[in-house]
């Protein structure tokens, strides 16, 4: 298993959001997250990320127990190994889109990366917008820039939070096959989503109901 | 993360811009003010020991400040009978007496010096004062047909001058010593009386006082150890028709005119510098609240607590470094243009500072302006290491 939850348990004050979540995800798979608003997906998103720590349980990685890891250590991983798509695109608006893709590059020392930077945004229909300010940019764009950043390092897993908000049909479609395409690449993919319709593209979908997780038939998603 | 911190600093350039130009403003006030000090400093001191007489005595009727005679440079063309050195000799309490001659240059274009500057002639025989210098010469005396220039003549330029009409040979150039010997041109008294003598522009002096070859100009007196210097000026005084200045006093009073002077210019430096710090650390406070979308998504995307502290204490040091090298410029700048007003005045002791004297001015300022930088870096990096990478889930565009 390449990144997995055990018993993973978390409660804001006395407010429990999630309890004794188990789950896993292999290398070059994706596990679709769904649930209602405020059921604790993006938490859930956040702890497999080791962007949040739990309250109880431990985050595998490798089979290694990587939840009670320093901060530090935490951070290094996620900068090597994880890349995140967050629900808005939070780009920096006074920083152009290449040297917004560049974020995590220079956050890990590594110069050089320019040019692989400039492929994934071309890959990504980017081409003509390197040096523009993301106010420049539509909405679609702007996620697009989100998701080079997100594989500019190469991540083994990337984190996606609701990719498609506020994107029309064609473009939340044209985002959702790109995502779906990873895997692919010897990449995991670990997605929250209310989209039915992208979470049915997934190798394995988990719904979160009263702080705890269920397993949801693809089959289900597909014809719901 | 370099480039991160120029990024960060370039892209908020007009706030940048106007930290960098404060602390800029402040340095530059302060290394002038610095540099101001240092050279009146090292003048004041410098001449008190070089000038080597305890009294000054020139003509009453002579219409100079005592501090022109001893500090500028500007012809003075004042004369007294030369009996009065034996006669001074002779009071209770004179250690040592010795004549000084004064005559001026002309303001000539060609081959020669381009303003009119001060003669002195002094007395090899009881001169002790130029004595230093003349030891050091080839044959230990300095010839009729020579001359020794102060550090801060301009004009001659090799190692000839013609001065009155006469070429004379430049035999050396004096230390500086913040004194009128700075910007004078020195020769033996018999030399400058002969030159005065013959200079048409003078004449009008020796029909109404006689032959300068009896005429002195100043005669500059030490006293012995055990009598009061006030006593023995006072017994001076009595001879009537001399002014008898105590150097001690006049140097003195310049200190004190320079003191209240550096008070107020100090204190507009001072407000300056406070200005800029406040400006400083508003800007750095502000930044913790400003900046926590920015650095949720560092955090997110790898950074770890201590590359935050490591981004704000890099924009700070950058934005106080690079002030701090534009102020040592401005400041130098300001300095240098004081200076060459200073000097055309000449009416005060004033050395340029020595190199070494420069640096640790320098790396006073910088370390200074260093620690500031840490200061105001120090709460906002506190504040940033609270950010949990979780915050950047929930935020929204970063400006």
């Amino acid at each position: 298993m390449l990144l997995e939850a055990v018993n993973i348990s978390k409660k804001y004050d006395n407010e429990v959001v999630l309890k004794e979540v188990s789950l896993g995800i292999e290398q070059g798979s994706s596990l679709v997250i769904t649930g209602p608003s405020g059921s604790g997906k993006s938490t859930l998103l956040s702890i497999l990320g080791l962007l949040l720590q739990p309250t109880e349980g431990e985050v595998l990685y490798n089979g290694r127990k990587v939840s009670d890891l320093s901060d530090d250590e935490r951070s290094r991983l996620r900068n090597r190994s994880f890349g995140f798509i967050f629900q808005s695109p939070q780009l920096i608006g006074s920083l152009s889109v290449l040297d917004n893709v560049l974020v995590p590059a220079r956050l890990a020392r590594k110069r050089s990366l320019e040019a692989k930077a400039e492929t994934i945004l071309k890959d990504l229909g980017l081409k003509n917008r390197l040096d523009y300010l993301p106010y420049q940019l539509s909405i679609g764009q702007k996620r697009r820039v989100a998701v080079a950043r997100a594989l500019l390092l190469d991540p083994i897993v990337i984190f996606a939070d609701e990719p498609t908000n506020d994107l029309d049909p064609e473009r939340a479609a044209w985002i959702g096959e790109f995502l779906f395409e990873l895997p692919r690449k010897e990449r995991a993919l670990v997605l929250v989503t209310h989209d039915t319709r992208l979470a049915s593209k997934a190798d394995r979908a988990v719904q979160i109901i009263d702080n705890r997780v269920r397993d949801l038939p693809i089959g289900e998603l597909k014809t719901g | 993360m370099l480039q991160i911190i120029w990024h960060s600093l370039t892209r908020r350039w007009v706030q940048s811009l106007s930290t960098l130009v404060a602390v800029a403003v402040s340095v530059g006030i302060l290394f002038a003010l610095y540099l101001l000090y240092l050279g009146v400093s090292v003048g004041l001191g410098t001449g008190e020991k070089r000038l080597g007489a305890d009294l000054l005595i020139i003509p009453a009727e002579a219409q100079v400040d005592p501090e022109t005679v001893l500090f500028a440079g500007a012809p003075v063309n004042i004369y007294m009978d030369g009996t009065l050195t034996q006669k001074i000799a002779g009071i209770s309490g004179v250690k040592r007496i010795t004549p000084q001659f004064f005559a001026q240059t002309l303001n000539e274009e060609c081959c020669s010096l381009s303003n009119a500057t001060r003669l002195i002639g002094f007395d090899p025989g009881t001169d002790w004062l130029v004595q230093s210098w003349v030891k050091k010469l080839p044959g230990g005396s300095l010839g009729p047909d020579q001359i020794l220039i102060g550090s801060g003549v301009t004009g001659i330029k090799g190692k000839d001058a013609i001065i009155l009409g006469k070429t004379l040979h430049v035999a050396a150039v004096l230390d500086p010593t913040g004194t009128s010997l700075d910007y004078s041109i020195l020769t033996p008294i018999d030399t400058a009386r002969s030159l005065a003598k013959g200079s048409p522009y003078l004449q009008l002096f020796w029909g109404k006082l006689g032959d300068p070859q009896r005429l002195i100009s100043a005669l500059l007196v030490d006293v012995d150890e055990h009598v009061q210097k006030s006593d023995v000026a006072l017994s001076i005084d009595c001879l009537g028709g001399l002014t008898v200045v105590q150097s001690s006093d006049v140097f003195k009073n310049i200190k004190d005119q320079m003191n209240v002077l550096f008070l107020i210019m100090l204190g507009g430096g001072l407000l300056a510098a406070v200005a800029s710090i406040f400006q400083f650390f508003a800007r750095f406070f502000s930044l913790a609240w400003d900046r926590k979308g920015e650095w949720g998504l560092y955090r997110a995307l790898g950074a770890t607590r201590r590359d935050l502290k490591l981004l704000i204490a890099g924009e700070s040091l950058t934005l106080t470094l690079g002030g701090a090298i534009v102020g040592f410029i401005l400041g130098y700048l300001l300095f240098s243009l004081i200076f060459i007003y200073l000097q055309k005045q000449k009416a005060f002791p004033f050395i340029e500072p020595s190199l070494s004297g420069v640096l640790v001015g320098i790396a006073v300022i910088t370390v200074f302006f260093i620690l500031l930088g840490i200061l105001s870096a120090w709460f906002p990096a506190q504040q940033s290491g609270k950010i949990e990478p979780s915050s950047a889930m929930a935020l929204g565009d970063i400006d």
